[in-house]
């Protein structure tokens, strides 16, 4: 059952060339690549495309405009809309035109802070078919944080919509898109807002454009043809937490991204045209670029933009719901998710009366999936669930069990095989290969599968530190292993980056928050394991002496984590401790910090100053 | 007590203890070392070193610990912090330095390296140890390359713990 799998990779790695040259097949091409891969031009150099001619004209042109391209569910609003390629088409099309209206062409950036609605996927492929670079911002984002991005990206327009819909909550958007424009730098040209029923956002001529009107005025505008634009042409910026506070933007390439993302449809998804898939993510993580916007539509199925939450809208049967609704073949989720289903409807009973419908099988990502977890969805599904590892830098899986080469071993807690067109190793310290088994850095072979990035925006120097660790290699910043089966086990960050509800975020980044508080002396913020998120960030704080009251330093402190970095931060617990747990050079043991609050048993280590300090947090952390 | 060092780019160093005094010198110090530099010696993200930890950097006990500051002797300018700390049985000391970014890849790190070991001799200590961040890959391979050797860290994936036996 794993034989073509293996033949597949075994051909990706042997015949990099002539694998991904017969995988570039299904891509139309204005030029076809002349060559696979280039040292310097990258992946399918010489070759030219539209990635939006790929995911919506030539479907139409194909005869297949009356397919479904776009089903839009919202639960809160209670709409549930359709678009075929058509009218995808057309909507593209015309915001299209109101981009070259607002004298936006190719190569210029346009950030999007925008909600999980169909304008956001039609301004994405807007950007595509001109050759604009879009970055969209995930609405969790504090201004700071979007204003941090704007800065980065020099936008010469924003595009956002009056509010965001987060389960009950309705998230005004605009007055958060005016404040980070008073922080940042740089600023654009032009900000286009979308109204929506619920909230209506104040607009500031000139700067602030209403979406209908600027559609109405360019209505009679020609459609922008699609743009030839190299292989190597940026789609899109996308940015990610770093180690340190200045956000990553990773620059992904129209053709290795087109190629990679098809492949991916057809071999590890089983998804094919007019195949309804569902990736129950958002649009501003790498998950919701790749598998709700652009993979579906290069292959021409059906995507589920899914404007919900798993509970609460309006309960736990939402996924199951919507699932036999678009009669969804395969799902694709975070563990975070089905924690949260599984915590409110443990018998599934949601599960049982509603059903799977087609779904034939269901993929887990953003943060490793604990083996009870996936059990239980096992159990109560009856599908086939599988786990799978990747990171914004790749854009696509690089750990999976590719269910659609026939492969369907899996182990629980495993996150699978190398995918094809990926070659890891585990690395010991001195960069070497360790026996199978054995724990060490991951790593994968330069070069990176296409579809993986070649460079961070504005920063080339901070993409060659990915590679500078171990020469020929991509440091993922993970640890793992691999078993005697060839499962790839994948263990935790080597650095300070955790996944909390499959979100990516920096403890680093909120630590550089909380130390320039008042009253903090010192501070550590660690990922602390969590029933729900996989993981929340928990603070210690050593308050600086004649600081004052605890619990205001407590609220503090969070306040000003939740104002930088935003909702998404999810900083709810501070710990005010007399001191941190260091080596005797004075290196805090993070974790020993993680091991207490966890509840774990540890034993205090020996290069530890203060042997007296584990106590002293206990008694801190259980009252 | 000043010790003169030459590095192998041909810089000149001089070496003294750290006192109270130092305190501000350090604080701006360590504003000058990188981002992640700052991380790698406190296993800690703050964009500034507080009093709070600059503290036993200025108050060794000039035994069990010490605390040396690397001067460029051609400029006076403060460029590398580098401290040894001991256990109580003056069997183990911890090794940490630091070096401002601009002053990196000219022989600074070989020779403080080369320094505390020569302290730790004098102490009488059996070995010295490196605790770093899996990710500081300079200071592992600079380490390996003065004949420490890595393992791993209790069980933490996420820290390399490197040592030198004198005997």
């Amino acid at each position: 059952m794993s034989e073509a799998y293996l033949r597949a990779w075994r051909e990706s790695i042997d015949h990099p060339a002539a694998f991904w040259g017969k995988a570039a097949e299904a891509i139309d091409w204005i030029v076809p690549p002349a060559s696979t891969y280039d040292e310097t031009q990258g992946w399918f150099a010489g070759g030219t495309l539209n990635t939006c001619y790929n995911c919506v004209d030539r479907h139409v042109a194909a005869g297949r405009g009356e397919a479904i391209a776009l089903s839009y569910d919202s639960p809160v609003t209670d709409v549930v809309q359709q678009f075929s390629y058509a009218r995808l088409q057309d909507e593209v099309g015309r915001v299209a035109a109101m981009l070259v209206a607002l004298g936006v062409g190719k190569g210029d950036r346009v950030i999007l802070y925008m909600p999980m609605i169909p304008q956001t996927v039609f301004v994405m492929l807007a950007c595509a078919r001109i050759g604009a670079i879009h970055s969209v911002v995930f609405g969790g984002f504090a201004p700071l944080e979007l204003a941090k991005r704007i800065d980065d990206a020099a936008p010469k327009v924003l595009l956002t919509a009056s509010c965001g819909i987060e389960g009950a909550r309705t998230i005004a958007y605009k007055p958060m898109v005016d404040e980070a424009l008073t922080l940042a730098l740089h600023q654009v040209d032009r900000v286009v807002v979308f109204q929506r029923e619920r909230l209506a956002a104040d607009l500031a001529a000139p700067r602030d454009l209403d979406w209908a009107a600027l559609r109405e005025q360019t209505a009679a505008d020609p459609v922008p043809a699609p743009a030839e634009l190299a292989a190597s042409d940026p789609l899109y910026i996308l940015y990610t937490s770093g180690t340190t506070g200045t956000p990553k933007g990773v620059v992904r390439e129209n053709g290795g991204h087109a190629v990679a993302l098809a492949w991916s449809m057809a071999n590890i998804y089983g998804i094919g045209a007019g195949d309804p898939f569902w990736a129950a993510s958002d649009v501003g993580w790498v998950v919701g670029h790749s598998y709700i916007v652009y993979a579906p539509l290069l292959v021409g199925a059906t995507t589920v933009l899914f404007e919900g939450k798993p509970i609460g809208t309006p309960d736990p049967g939402t996924f199951w719901r919507v699932m036999t609704r678009h009669r969804v073949q395969t799902f694709f989720t975070a563990p975070t998710a089905i924690r949260a289903v599984r915590k409110e409807d443990p018998d599934a009973t949601f599960l049982k009366d509603i059903g799977t419908g087609d779904c034939r099988v269901i993929f887990l990502a953003g943060e490793r999936a604990d083996p009870d977890t996936i059990a239980w969805l096992e159990e109560k599904s009856g599908l086939p669930v599988i786990d799978h590892w990747w990171q914004t830098e790749l854009g696509w899986p690089g750990v999976a069990t590719c269910f659609a080469l026939g492969d369907v071993r899996r182990k629980r807690g495993s996150a699978g095989f190398p995918v094809p067109g990926y070659r890891f190793e585990i690395l010991g310290d001195d960069g070497q290969p360790v026996p199978q088994g054995q724990s060490g850095a991951v790593a994968i072979k330069a070069p990176l599968a296409p579809g993986a990035f070649r460079t961070l925006w504005n920063n080339q120097a901070g993409y060659d530190k990915n590679f500078a660790g171990f020469p020929g290699y991509y440091e993922t910043g993970d640890a793992g292993h691999f078993d005697a089966e060839g499962f790839l086990n994948i263990m935790g960050r080597t650095d300070d980056i955790i996944n909390v509800a499959g979100h990516r975020l920096s403890t680093g980044q909120m630590e550089q928050i909380v130390a320039e508080q008042d009253g903090v002396a010192e501070c550590a913020v660690i990922g602390a394991d969590d029933p729900i998120k996989g993981m929340i960030p928990v603070a210690f704080v050593v308050a600086r002496a004649g600081a004052g009251s605890e619990r205001e330093l407590h609220a503090r402190v969070i306040a000003a984590v939740r104002a930088e970095l935003g909702a998404v931060a999810a900083l709810k617990t501070a710990y005010i401790v007399p001191s941190l747990p260091k080596t005797r050079s004075g290196k805090i043991l993070r974790n020993l910090l993680r091991k207490i609050i966890n509840g774990e048993d540890y034993t205090t280590p020996p290069t530890i100053e203060d042997p007296a300090v584990p106590a002293l947090l206990e008694a801190a952390v259980r009252g | 007590m000043t010790t003169q060092l030459s590095t192998r780019s041909g810089l000149t160093l001089s070496v003294r203890a750290a006192s109270e005094a130092d305190e501000a010198a350090l604080a701006a110090f360590f504003d000058s070392v990188s981002d992640e530099d700052r991380r790698f010696r406190f296993f800690a993200a703050a964009e500034h070193v507080s009093h709070e930890q600059l503290d036993p950097l200025i108050h060794a006990d000039h035994f069990q610990s010490e605390s040396f500051l690397a001067f460029d002797t051609a400029s006076g300018d403060l460029v590398a912090s580098a401290l040894l700390a001991c256990d109580k049985a003056m069997d183990t000391g911890e090794i940490a330095v630091s070096i401002r970014s601009d002053y990196k890849g000219k022989g600074v790190g070989w020779a403080l390296l080369d320094f505390l070991g020569q302290e730790a001799r004098t102490r009488g200590l059996r070995r010295v140890i490196a605790i770093e961040a899996r990710d500081n890959h300079a200071a592992i391979e600079l380490e390996r390359e003065k004949g420490f050797v890595p393992e791993p860290f209790e069980d933490d994936l996420s820290l390399v713990i490197l040592s030198k036996s004198f005997r």
